[in-house]
């Protein structure tokens, strides 16, 4: 790591002696680990290190952008005259930040110490033993499509002209299964999952209960009869929902005219018991930071308090066109991305029932369980979704047969406003954003189309 | 890009403690993109992605590791990870020698991208972009992206095959908003080829913008499309994702070499309606999922999936070729070296048939007519897909009527398969990116104008 952070400082000497203007390497490097296992031996195998520099450079107001994984440093000068070139045409007039740093900044823990003394066998016998448990769980289970256990590490450096220096070291540990069930012809599959930083985090029991149940429940699930009907999403579905949609909080969409939340700050745009924080500064929060990728310092924001907008969410550029000061949601998709905003820790508020009171509060309708297909039948623009899924009747207030092969179809922003009572069953996501959920009741029918 | 006595010692390396098999891979990208929004330049970046990736078998698995160093002293550490790695203890003796091997390039870059002055790349983007804007007052927001890239790959391995490609790649993006002010669409162009500049300047970019213009203006004003079972008709080009999804996956080995397709133990039966032939052709000129050498150091191929509604093959890879028994397709693919390989779909479409596309519309008494697809996805075990119908219409009396938005077609593979009743006579190709297992990759999928007899379609219940 600390190549890493003198290469970045060779960058910083060379382009401070060789052009003007002001710039800011961004660097991250780790290690990533993964072994997927079949039939109780190693399927693949794969142990992993990497790092990529970001360079960028402020000159005559316009920000150009280079990167490479190359750290020698016969690169360094093309580095900053491709960062130079690619300034000189920006034409966006907006004004661009090279910050200087926060006044503070406050670590959230982002690494968990015990996961350095599990080792790469450790790991391989806990893949093991996922497939191990989902092949005894049922006699219906004929075996897992994979089982995997994946580990990393992430370093990232964040060091500019104007005097910032900030480094941030996270882990993580996450393992899934994937069992297949079988009843005469027909073969289905469910998803178990669970990560976290900690040894305790791996509870077998609890993800392969989740893949078994949801692999032999669907087997024979069948669609149903095209209807309008009332929908509960279940938790992970609907962080799958928010995680679609959460584009629509980003002020940068909102000033471009692509969120159709632009000026509705202070106004009414989701239902009463709708609470929408931002949290970066929770220990042990998949989008945990002390800082976001313009080294702005981390914080809370409540973004949608008892139904209302109380803000969008801010990096530098777009807080300053505002005249609001950044909520610390800069991001960066990847090393070479340019500087975007995405949530940190995205959690909807949850309320008082299990799911299975809100189907009784629900009496007839569909609890949606996954929504597949997110990135084709979504459209994070306008709001529209028609989305393949899967889920249970619920007749009499209580839980029916499994349903497949439905879509759900809608509109994001009046599902905002629909959304009758939220449930006490937080979900986490563990892959792609941080988002929180409970489950959900929606007030108003939704069309679901079957057969 | 690595010298033949490295790579020997690498592989050895990699072999040492009783692995069947060894390769190493190494890749060195340089990509160039410029995007607007909002009327101007709003970002340009320049990056060099550079790493290598050595993988060994033992049997049927596998062991891969990667990073970004590629000396000497990176690689052998790459490959001692490895070879630590493999489960057999045993030593073998491995007699390597290592030759190389030309393939010969089907794709090339006339004018390289990077050759072209920013000032006139920027130049060729405004004139589609401005195109799309000024299209029609209700257009409120575009973006638009030029991105280039050069992709140099260099493989050896125990087979005693070392390869090199080169493979260039461009491509345009037009994303157009229209809006009355309560609702928003939208409209996507993104013709793309495995070339240089050459291919932008071949372009009629005003053309391109006016598209993606024209299909968001156009679902602006479209009602919702209704839901439940009908027949679709569904137009060339980008209509063939359906086919990628449908079929496609769950004829790659990553899904058929582990049991876990529909399509496992099908050859030579009839899988789909006899008007149904379907290929995989990494072999065509300059197209986008062209390439002359697999990622695995082999020549590819144009592989016949289905002919005239019989399944003939498969779309394999090496380690996929292993568990199969059956011969590699030249099917390695991975995003870099990031990935470890596995077999992918290249050019992937349904043939040309005899059906004229007025006759397949004029024939259809009710249903819907999906002009452009947008993405979708697929369980390859159950065949459970879905994609959402990016620009539709209503069919009725054998006419094309009002546009509907918010359709999704859902289905299973091997059902849609035998539904197909009538297949166009012009095929074409549309470019896409597809993700799995092996990181996100250029594919072609294509088609001419099909019908399907009966499908579900999500929409709005009436």
């Amino acid at each position: 790591m600390s190549e890493l952070k003198d290469f970045c400082e060779k960058i910083l000497t060379y382009a401070k002696e060789n052009c003007g203007g002001e710039f800011e390497v961004y660097a991250t490097n780790g290690e990533s680990f993964r072994v997927e296992v079949l039939d109780n031996q190693i399927k693949t195998y794969s142990v992993n290190d990497y790092a990529g520099i970001s360079f960028r450079i402020k000159k005559n107001g316009k920000m150009g952008y280079a990167s490479t994984t190359v750290t020698d440093e016969e690169g360094i000068p093309s580095l900053v005259k491709n960062a130079n070139d690619n300034a000189a045409i920006i034409e966006n007039p907006d004004e661009q930040f090279i910050f200087p740093g926060s006044e503070s900044y406050t670590q959230p823990k982002v690494y968990g110490e015990e996961l350095d003394d599990i080792s790469a066998e450790e790991k391989i016998e806990f893949a093991k033993l996922l497939e191990k448990k989902a092949v005894e769980a049922d006699e219906k289970i004929i075996k897992v499509e994979t089982s995997t256990v994946i580990s990393g590490k992430k370093t990232v450096i964040i060091k500019n002209s104007n005097g910032m220096d900030l480094c941030e070291t996270s882990n993580y540990i996450a393992a899934y299964v994937v069992p297949i069930a079988k009843d005469g012809d027909k073969m289905n599959d469910g998803f178990g999952i669970l990560g976290g930083f900690d040894r305790a985090c791996l509870d077998a029991d609890k993800a392969v209960k989740q893949g078994v149940t949801e692999a032999i429940d669907f087997l024979d699930a069948k669609s149903t009869k095209s209807a309008s009907m009332r929908v509960i999403f279940r938790n992970n579905a609907f962080c799958d929902m928010i995680e679609t949609f959460s584009g629509i909080f980003s002020s940068d969409a909102a000033q471009r005219g692509l969120s159709m939340l632009a000026g509705k700050e202070g106004e009414k745009i989701a239902s009463d018991c709708v609470t929408l924080t931002d949290d970066s500064t929770v220990d042990f929060g998949f989008g945990s930071r002390a800082f976001d990728a313009e080294g702005v310092a981390g914080q809370k924001t409540v973004v949608v308090e008892n139904g209302v907008l109380k803000t969008l969410l801010y990096n530098l550029k777009t807080a300053h066109k505002a005249g609001v000061k950044s909520t610390g949601n800069a991001s960066k998709g990847g090393y070479t991305s340019p500087i975007g905003i995405s949530v940190n820790n995205f959690t909807l508020s949850s309320g008082k029932k299990t799911l299975a009171e809100l189907a009784e509060t629900m009496g007839e309708g569909i609890i949606i369980t996954e929504v597949s297909g997110l990135h084709a039948g979504a459209n994070a623009v306008t709001g529209d979704f028609s989305l393949l899924s899967k889920g249970y009747l619920v007749e009499g207030g209580k839980k029916g047969r499994a349903v497949n092969g439905v879509t759900v179809s809608g509109n994001f922003y009046e599902l905002l406003k629909n959304i009758e009572e939220t449930g006490c069953d937080v979900y986490h996501n563990m892959f792609g954003e941080a988002i929180s959920s409970p489950s959900v009741l929606i007030s108003a029918p939704m069309s679901i189309a079957g057969e | 890009m690595v010298e033949k006595r490295v790579s020997e010692a690498v592989l050895l390396k990699a072999m040492s403690t009783g692995a069947d098999y060894a390769e190493l891979y190494v890749d060195d990208t340089s990509s160039d993109s410029i995007s607007m929004i909002a009327d101007c330049v709003e970002s340009a970046n320049t990056s060099r992605d550079k790493g290598a990736g050595v993988r060994i078998f033992c049997g049927t698995n596998s062991v891969y590791a990667y990073g970004n160093g590629t000396d000497e002293q990176s690689l052998l550490k790459l490959a001692e990870k490895v070879a630590a790695a493999a489960e057999t203890a045993k030593k073998v003796h491995v007699d390597l020698v290592l030759k190389d091997v030309t393939f010969e390039p089907l794709c090339r870059a006339e004018i390289p991208a990077s050759s072209v002055d920013k000032k006139i790349r920027v130049d060729a983007l405004k004139q589609a972009y401005f195109a799309a804007k000024e299209y029609s007052p209700e257009i409120v927001q575009v973006s638009g992206s030029l991105s280039s890239s050069v992709k140099r790959i260099y493989v050896a391995n125990s087979d005693g095959v070392i390869g090199r490609d080169e493979r260039p790649y461009i491509r345009l993006g037009v994303y157009a908003v229209a809006s009355d002010g309560k609702e928003n669409q939208s409209g996507f162009v993104g013709p793309g080829n495995s070339a240089g500049f050459e291919f932008i300047k071949s372009l009629d970019l005003a053309a391109q913008g006016k598209e993606a213009a024209r299909i968001a203006t156009t679902m602006l004003h479209a009602g919702k499309c209704p839901a439940g079972k009908m027949a679709v008709v569904m137009d060339n080009a980008f209509g063939g994702v359906v086919f990628h999804e449908a079929c496609g996956h769950a004829l790659e080995a990553t899904s058929v070499g582990y049991g876990n397709s529909v399509f496992c133990g099908k050859l030579g039966q009839k899988i789909a309606n006899e008007k149904v032939s379907a290929v995989d052709d990494a072999t065509m000129k300059s197209e986008w999922g062209s390439r002359a050498m697999s990622d695995e150091g082999e020549k590819t191929e144009r592989i016949q999936l289905i002919k005239d509604g019989i399944l003939t093959g498969y779309m394999i890879d090496k380690l996929g070729s292993r568990r199969m028994n059956m011969r590699s397709t030249g099917s390695g693919r991975r995003q870099n070296y990031t990935y470890a390989p596995t077999s992918r779909m290249s050019n992937t479409f349904i043939c040309a048939g005899n059906d004229k596309r007025d006759d397949i519309i004029a024939s259809t008494e009710n249903g819907l007519y999906a002009a452009k697809m947008g993405g979708g996805s697929v369980n390859p075990l159950t065949g459970e897909f879905n994609f959402a119908v990016m620009e539709g219409y209503m069919i009725r009396n054998g006419k094309i009527c009002e546009p509907v938005r918010g359709a999704t077609l859902i289905g299973k593979g091997y059902e849609v398969l035998l539904n197909i009743d009538m297949v166009g006579d012009d095929l074409v190709l549309g470019q896409g990116m597809c993700g799995s297992i092996s990181g996100s990759v250029q594919t072609n999928v294509g088609q001419p104008m099909i019908r399907i007899s009966e499908i579900t379609v999500g929409g709005e219940i009436g």
